[in-house]
């Protein structure tokens, strides 16, 4: 099992976001995977954590950032890729993945498929930020800032194109271990395919271990401490 | 976009980063959690902690590394009453002035505290401080590389696992983080908010011709080896309800020596130093915009004996302080002509802040809630005292 690490990039910066619903700032990404790259973290996922107002010079401006890191890390990267124009920008970039979030709830096929052309299909991320809303579990799609029931999502078309889903626990990121296993038994997808983020802890570790999932990404707490991938590997 | 926090008047311009809503910043939203953390609770987690540090047959349970600050004061005095024995660790940097000595042998003195004084090479030191001063208006950085290195050394060298700290500046400025999330001593913290991204190897090459190996304690101990010796640093600001001034109050019964200045009300933060409400806090306007004084008023009206009002009338009366800068380029060797080249092209835009004496005190009319925390201060005699016992080269 992979040990990796979540790092959202707002307006050029990293930031830490607790509880879907406050942010708090990070520091430079290239300050950040520095750090992680020592404490040997397996991949970074970089997440624009937009909504429905992300324009195209914001997606560049980030790009830009982007584009100057130096890292040995393999770097996945997702959030606001929409359009077939944003995709094509990406190429170039020292990403090995691209994730999508609301193009496979939207069932973007031409962007996806595209994707796939242009990365391969394991380079096919899908992210769901998932959570418990109203006593369902709901999937939040980010582009129309609204939650989901996770049945009203066509779960099919995310496993033929997705060669990975994260499990995004929205509500307990950036919480110490209170990731909440209880929604994958309402997931449909093979438990080897996914990646489990959000309020991760060294019990999730051990939990992720014996339900042998792909991986496992870090968020906030990864920089709280000294070693912590390795305190983590080795949970 | 909002250029200060609408309450504590923080400018965004904070090289931590701060996140500025249109009612408050992240340092404020961290702020308020201090009201709302059982701090017994915080002080039973930080002594379940501390008991895998304690009694481990070893003569030293932790690293307390100080300055002679205030706040120094206060966090030697809970290592002490935590049931700690500590080996006290600090870097000359050169800079104190009478009163800072005086603050630093009266810390060691009245806890009676095993300690030493890490005196690093002044030729290197002066070499690499100009370096810094030319190409990061920053004076501090090379103190900086040093004072957060330097105890992780001596925590490694003599297998002394824990290091603790006062603040988290992160936590209490910007509110970069929870207190919840206890955040503990990391390269990447060091780097990120006390070196601000410059490490060492960017004052060489080009700038200082200094040779590597007089550089080792100015670089953080590779984190394999830290790792092996489980070397770990805490934060007592995440276990106890932080409070600078009230804090810094309180250790004058310890005979600290407060020390007034013309840049800021605060007369413990710092006490002691030639340089730090002097051109380090030019320097300061000039990389990022804002003085000290806007850190001291933004902790003011979070702890609440300053209203935003007050904060802005008094913010704008001691940022336009002048100070004299001249007895810094003394000390660095810098001829007159040099000094003058300095001001005038490195300072231009500094220039009405520049004073050749030594500063007038500005009398500034303070809310009461302010003025009970602050205690007869005086000034320093002697500035830029290099060593305060021993031979003087």
């Amino acid at each position: 099992m992979r040990v990796g690490s979540t790092v959202l990039l707002k307006e050029q910066l990293c930031v830490q976001s607790y509880g879907w619903n406050m942010m708090r700032p990070l520091g430079s990404l290239q300050g950040v995977l520095d750090s992680l790259e020592e404490y040997q973290c397996d991949e970074v996922a970089i997440i624009r954590p937009v909504r429905k107002n992300d324009t195209l010079s914001l997606f560049g401006q980030d790009l830009q950032i982007l584009r100057k890191i130096k890292t040995m890390t393999p770097i996945s990267f997702g959030g606001g890729i929409r359009t077939i124009e944003q995709l094509k920008l990406l190429k170039g970039l020292p990403i090995e993945r691209v994730i999508f979030s609301s193009a496979f709830l939207e069932k973007k096929n031409e962007l996806v498929t595209l994707a796939k052309d242009l990365f391969g299909h394991q380079a096919i991320k899908c992210l769901l930020p998932i959570g418990y809303h109203d006593g369902t579990v709901c999937v939040y799609h980010s582009s129309e800032e609204k939650y989901l029931p996770l049945s009203s999502v066509d779960t099919q078309f995310i496993d033929e194109l997705a060669n990975e889903v994260i499990l995004f626990d929205m509500f307990h990121e950036g919480s110490r271990d209170q990731f909440d296993w209880s929604i994958l038994s309402e997931i449909p997808f093979a438990t080897d395919k996914l990646i489990i983020s959000g309020g991760v802890g060294t019990s999730t570790l051990r939990i992720a271990r014996q339900k042998k999932v792909a991986s496992v990404l870090i968020d906030n707490k990864v920089l709280h401490q000294e070693y912590s991938i390795f305190g983590y590997k080795h949970a | 976009m909002l250029r200060s926090c609408p309450k504590c008047l923080y400018p965004k311009m904070h090289p931590f980063g701060i996140n500025i809503t249109s009612t408050e910043c992240s340092g404020c939203l961290t702020h308020r959690e201090k009201d709302a953390i059982d701090w017994e609770n915080k002080r039973i987690e930080l002594e379940s902690l501390l008991r895998r540090y304690k009694k481990q047959n070893k003569k030293y349970d932790c690293v307390v590394p100080v300055i002679g600050d205030a706040e120094d004061f206060y966090t030697l005095s809970k290592v002490l009453e935590l049931g700690l024995s500590p080996l006290v660790v600090c870097v000359n940097d050169y800079f104190k002035n009478d009163i800072g000595w005086h603050n630093l042998h009266q810390l060691i003195t009245h806890f009676d505290v095993d300690s030493f004084v890490f005196n690093p090479d002044i030729r290197v030191y002066k070499d690499l401080v100009r370096t810094s001063l030319r190409k990061f208006d920053n004076i501090l950085l090379p103190f900086l590389q040093l004072h957060t290195a330097f105890p992780v050394h001596v925590a490694y060298e003599r297998n002394i696992p824990l290091i603790i700290w006062g603040q988290n500046q992160a936590v209490e400025q910007v509110g970069k983080f929870s207190h919840y999330d206890a955040v503990e001593m990391s390269r990447w913290s060091r780097r990120q908010h006390d070196l601000f991204e410059i490490e060492c190897d960017d004052l060489i090459g080009n700038g200082a011709q200094v040779d590597l190996r007089h550089l080792n304690y100015y670089q953080y101990p590779k984190l394999p080896e830290l790792e092996r010796r489980g070397v770990k640093g805490i934060y007592l600001s995440n276990y106890f309800r932080w409070d600078p001034l009230a804090q810094n109050q309180s250790v004058v019964d310890f005979g600290f020596k407060p020390e007034r200045n013309s840049s800021s009300f605060d007369v413990y933060e710092r006490a002691g130093s030639s340089v730090y409400y002097h051109l380090h806090d030019l320097l300061k306007l000039k990389r990022v915009g804002y003085r000290k004084i806007d850190d001291h008023v933004a902790r003011e009206i979070r702890h609440g004996r300053l209203k935003s009002e007050e904060g802005i009338r008094i913010g704008n009366l001691y940022r336009s302080s002048k100070v004299n800068i001249k007895p810094f380029f003394d000390w660095l060797n810098v001829t007159n002509s040099g000094y003058d080249w300095f001001c005038k092209h490195r300072l231009s835009t500094l220039e009405c802040y520049l004073s050749e004496e030594q500063s007038d005190l500005i009398e500034v009319d303070l809310p009461n809630e302010l003025n009970e925390r602050l205690s007869p201060s005086t000034e320093a005699l002697d500035h830029h005292v290099l060593f305060g016992k021993g031979l003087f080269i």
